[in-house]
């Protein structure tokens, strides 16, 4: 293993943005994740955001004996899909990144009720169900 | 008259821009993060030194290649055997 540097940090981001551009993005149909949200990667804070970000993924590098980060391969996505599901998670812990919390309303109907719930919950999409009222959004 | 700004949801950016990535100013910017993760991250920032347990690694990983290489060999003689005739002058 290298000795990591500044610009090192820098290209992973870059190449972290950019993966989850073309794994993620608007234009992928059926995607396997939200992605993490861009502000995140501006918070240069030695606590912040892009140093958790940073900290996970090469966490999991090393727990995964990977040489390097590869994020052009064809062959590396779901290796990588799974580093950015990593990351997140550790995102949402440390509660940088927060799920919207939705609640369906009873006059929805059940099939309409059941169909909503698939799609909340769809490949973890970032919302959670809530049966309390602090809610963010309502469906009616 | 300027452009609307989106209101909000899933804006296409169209890729990342990596000049932004790519100057010294920018390398800059990861300074407290690099220092943070020296501090109390090292396994996973410092290069790997030279210690007992990884000469110890690296004579083990050569000793691999060798059989690997012999494994190889052999590969290769069975492939030699089953060359068609005169396909080496």
């Amino acid at each position: 293993m290298q000795r990591v540097t500044t610009k090192d940090l820098a290209q992973w981001t870059a190449q972290i943005q950019q993966f989850q551009e073309d794994a993620f993005g608007a234009s992928v149909q059926s995607p396997p994740m939200v992605r993490v949200p861009a502000k995140l990667f501006k918070d240069y804070g030695e606590k912040g955001s892009l140093a958790l970000l940073l900290r996970k993924a090469l966490e999991y590098k090393h727990n995964n004996d990977w040489r390097r980060f590869d994020f052009q391969s064809p062959t590396k996505r779901s290796n990588n899909i799974a580093l950015l599901l990593y990351v997140q998670e550790a995102l949402l812990k440390a509660g940088f990144i927060k799920r919207p919390r939705i609640h369906l309303h009873s006059s929805l109907g059940s099939a309409e009720h059941e169909r909503l719930q698939q799609v909340c919950l769809f490949k973890r999409y970032s919302f959670l169900l809530s049966k309390k009222k602090n809610f963010f959004f309502l469906l009616y | 008259m300027s452009a609307a700004k989106p209101s909000g949801g899933f804006v296409k950016t169209g890729g990342v821009d990596f000049k932004q990535y790519d100057s010294k100013e920018a390398a800059d910017q990861f300074e407290p993060i690099l220092a943070s993760l020296q501090r109390n991250h090292a396994d996973l920032v410092e290069g790997d030194k030279v210690t007992k347990e990884n000469l110890e690694k690296a004579e083990k990983n050569c000793w691999v290649l060798m059989r690997e290489r012999e494994d190889l060999g052999e590969h290769g003689e069975h492939r030699r055997k089953n060359k068609p005739t005169g396909f080496l002058t």
